[in-house]
This record gives C-alpha cells, sequence and structure tokens, in this order.
C-alpha cells in the first residue's frame, strides 16, 4: 500500500507548536540540582548541537527530494530539528548551564567534523545515502538521549517539552522510512547506480573520520554519566528492526552498508571499536578546531529566546 | 485585522503604505519577495523575509530571444548573478533554486537581502499570531507590519493563531 505524505504533511502542520507556547518561568526548575547540572551541562550541550547538525542534514535532504510533497515535509523538519535545539537551549538556560552571558556551548570536536562535512559535501551527497544515514542518527543519537533525558530530570518543563520533541521525531522516524520504502521500489539499475554514486572520497571519509567517532564519542560521554551503554545500543537497534519491517528498503546498498556499521556499533566485542572507532575519537581529540574553518552562518541560527523582535 | 495587533497587508496594499521606523514580515514565494523586499527595505527598521522554496533570478532581461528558451542558459546566469552578488556561503546556499522554473528579472533583490535591517529565513511560516508570526523553528518573530504575497493562505494562518492563544 502506497504511503500517504500528503496526510503525513497536514499532520505536520497541525502539530505544529512553538517556544512561546511553554511557560519558561513555571515552578519545577529548581529540581536541578548543582550535581545534577554540572553532569548534563555537556550532555546538554551534544543534544543542542546534534539537533542542529540534524537539522543542516534535513535541509540538504530538501535538495533533493523524490517529490513536491516530501521536499516540503523535509523544509518542515529541517525546522523542527532546529526548534529541538532551540527548545534545549532554552532548557539549559531555564537550569543555569548558559552561563552569565548566555553564551551558546561549544561543538565538540566530532560535531565540529560534522559541521564541515555538512557544509563542504552536504549538499552533493546522493539521495540514496542521506536519506539512510539520517534515520540512523537519529534513532541511535536522538533517541537514546533523550530517552536517558526524561530519565534523569524532574522539570515538569522538561517533560513537557519532550512530549512535544518525540512526537515531532515519531513523525521524522516514520517519514524517513517511508522516503527509504519509496526509494527502494524505484527501479534496481538506478538504486545500484546511485549507489556507485555513494561511493565517493568525501562519503567514505565522512563515515570514517565524523560518523563513526561522532557515535562513540557519545557513547563515551553516557558512560561517564553513569549510564550503561546498552541503551544506545538498543537505540540503534530500532534502525535494523524498523528498517526490516519495510518491504523494499532492504534493496538499497547504504541501508546494508549502514546496518552493517549499527551492528559492529552495538557489538562490543567486534574489533570495530578497537581497531577503528576507539582510535577515531582519540584521534579526531586532536584536531584542532581552527583547522576546520569558519562554519556557515546557519551555525548561529539556534537561539533559547522564544521570540524575536 | 483581527488576531494580529498590527497591519497585514495583501496584495498590492504593500506599494501604499508607509512602513518607516516599522519592524516588518514578507511571507512570500521567492518570486514575490524579489519584487517586495527591496521596496520595503528602503523604509522599515527591521525586514523578516519568509521566503518559500527559492527560485533563480538575473539581474536583468536575457538579450536574445533565442537564448531566453534555453534553460541552461537561463540557469548559468541566475547562477552567475547569485555567485558573483551573494557573499555569505550559508545566505547564497538559502537562495540556490533546487526546482527549475523560469528566471525572474530583479535587479535589486540579492543587495536587499545583505542590507544589514534585513535577513532572510527558509522556515516556513504555521501561523500569525497576536504580535507576529510563528514559524516551524519555534519562534514567534514580533513584528508591527506583516505583507503576504498571493499564494499565502491568510486566513488559515490567522486561525491557527487563534488556536494557540
Amino acid at each position: 500500500m502506497t504511503y500517504d505524505f500528503d496526510a503525513m504533511l497536514q499532520t505536520i502542520k497541525d502539530k505544529q507548536w512553538s517556544l512561546a507556547d511553554i511557560d519558561w518561568d513555571a515552578p519545577g526548575a529548581e529540581t536541578m540540582t548543582d550535581e545534577l547540572r554540572a553532569k548534563m551541562q555537556p550532555f546538554m550541550a551534544d543534544l543542542v548541537w546534534i539537533e542542529h547538525v540534524g537539522a543542516r542534514g534535513f535541509a540538504s535532504l530538501a535538495t533533493k527530494a523524490p517529490t513536491p510533497v516530501i521536499r516540503e515535509i523535509y523544509e518542515y523538519f529541517h525546522a523542527e530539528e532546529q526548534k529541538h535545539a532551540n527548545a534545549e537551549l532554552a532548557l539549559m538556560k531555564r537550569w543555569g548551564m548558559l552561563g552569565e552571558d548566555g553564551q551558546v556551548p561549544e561543538a565538540n570536536i566530532n560535531v565540529r567534523l560534522a559541521i564541515k562535512m555538512l557544509d563542504d559535501y552536504g549538499d552533493t551527497l546522493p539521495l540514496t545515502g542521506l536519506a539512510t544515514l539520517i534515520p540512523l542518527l537519529e534513532c541511535a543519537l536522538d533517541g537514546a538521549l533523550v530517552k536517558f533525558l526524561l530519565e534523569e530530570v524532574e522539570d515538569p518543563v522538561c517533560h513537557e517539552v519532550f512530549r512535544h520533541i518525540n512526537s515531532d521525531e515519531a513523525r521524522h522516524i516514520t517519514v524517513d522510512f517511508q522516503v527509504l520504502e519509496l526509494i527502494g521500489a524505484g527501479p534496481l539499475h538506478r538504486l545500484l547506480i546511485e549507489s556507485l554514486g555513494n561511493l565517493k572520497p568525501q562519503v567514505i571519509i565522512g563515515l570514517i573520520v565524523v560518523f563513526t567517532p561522532l557515535i562513540n564519542k557519545m557513547r563515551d560521554n553516557i558512560v561517564a554519566m553513569g549510564l550503561p551503554e546498552q541503551k544506545l545500543y538498543n537505540a540503534v537497534k530500532r534502525f535494523n528492526t524498523i528498517g526490516a519491517r519495510g518491504e523494499f528498503t532492504q534493496r538499497i546498498p547504504a541501508y546494508h552498508v549502514l546496518r552493517a556499521q549499527a551492528a559492529m556499533v552495538i557489538d562490543r566485542t567486534s574489533p570495530y571499536h578497537k581497531v577503528l572507532a576507539d582510535p577515531m575519537v582519540k584521534l579526531t581529540s586532536y584536531v584542532p578546531a581552527r583547522l576546520l574553518g569558519k562554519p556557515q552562518a546557519w551555525v548561529d541560527e539556534v537561539t533559547p529566546e522564544p521570540t524575536s523582535a | 485585522m483581527k488576531g494580529f495587533d498590527g497591519v497585514l497587508l495583501r496584495g498590492d496594499a504593500w506599494r501604499e503604505h508607509d512602513m518607516s521606523g516599522q519592524r516588518v514580515a514578507v511571507i512570500a514565494s521567492a518570486d514575490e519577495a524579489a519584487e517586495m523586499v527591496p521596496f520595503v527595505v528602503r523604509s522599515a527598521a527591521r525586514v523578516k523575509v519568509f521566503q518559500d522554496t527559492p527560485g533563480p533570478v538575473v539581474p536583468r532581461a536575457l538579450p536574445a530571444r533565442g537564448l531566453r528558451s534555453t534553460a541552461r542558459v537561463q540557469r548559468a546566469a541566475a547562477w552567475f548573478h547569485l555567485r558573483t552578488t551573494v557573499r555569505d556561503p550559508w545566505l547564497r546556499r538559502q537562495l540556490t533554486p533546487y526546482v527549475h522554473r523560469p528566471p525572474v528579472v530583479r535587479p535589486h533583490y540579492y543587495a536587499a537581502l545583505q542590507d544589514p535591517v534585513c535577513k532572510l529565513y527558509t522556515w516556513p511560516v504555521y501561523a500569525v499570531a497576536r504580535r507576529g508570526v510563528r514559524s516551524a523553528e519555534g519562534v514567534e518573530h514580533q513584528v508591527d507590519v506583516i505583507i503576504c504575497g498571493e499564494g499565502v493562505d491568510v486566513a488559515a494562518l490567522l486561525k491557527e493563531g487563534r488556536r494557540r492563544r
């Protein structure tokens, strides 16, 4: 049965929300203890940046969308990921995590590498590659991090914000996989040609230097906060589970490549960690951020303010 | 207009309205925005342009009749104009067309967008609230004047604004 993208677009429009809908001064901020604040600050900073980078990914996808309706959906998703980053930054502000000057926290080096990759190559990556990578990132990073946050934090405003975010993310994941179904149902020769197009040096280097350490770094952060890494692995497993439900997704070679990588990510005994991922985390930690140059202006768009004059 | 405390302009009404010192939001297609924005930027204190899918813009009409019908030449001319006029790479990226359609002739659009009082947003607008425009990145952009293009469903935006009050 063909998926009704028009109905999904209408639902997305109907479910829009704004930071101005939330009472950011409501009681509950006091539940954030000094100890928890110190523990959560780097985690929240990572989360904000991952949403922000995800937004940029959807901006690239919009330019390659297979239909006008899917393009419009991606334009909304681009904005919604930005909204999630804004809302999470507003939570950081509420919890006193932004410092006196309200400065947006610095992105870590792995996020900076992802930004560089998107700035330089984001719009030239083929649809099949990007459309497969984004749901994996959404399942892995967003899913795991958001669940962790709700378990750790009592503040009712945080729970209100994440009710909205989770509802948006559920639609993102649904559309992501339905688009994979649509792409997978296309002629096999086109899939193969597009897949060969994915074999560009920037894609392969991107997977090894950007994506691999990004996900392992996140695991390190989760473990450092005393959380079982199994939470992240369960989230990664969703990529495989949801993809396996589809009739045509499995015809996409890029899906198999990323699924194989996801399987290695969740197997801690795999040589992938010892030989590739963990050394890449260490290696990238030595990359001076200034070597990456000035990121494009979209990185400055994130704001904790519900209104703008 | 009921539902918005400021002035909401439709059709050609923006041509007659004095926007001196006002904060203005323009919600329009790329072609309409390219016509409105240079005019608005001249007098307004702040201009926020909410433009949907970007379209090609050229500074003047292509000379030869035969050339005008050649899609490749049109695309090249629009690309060259964008590449040489807009310096910021992200703004250029926001203005790069990804759906092919014939270019519009607007010599001052890119200069107007780069005016310090002007900012381009590509976020979809989903509601007009009492104090301004709400777009899908979750921010309420508070303005005194809203100019809507022909294709904008103003009634639906106002209804959404009232529903969320």
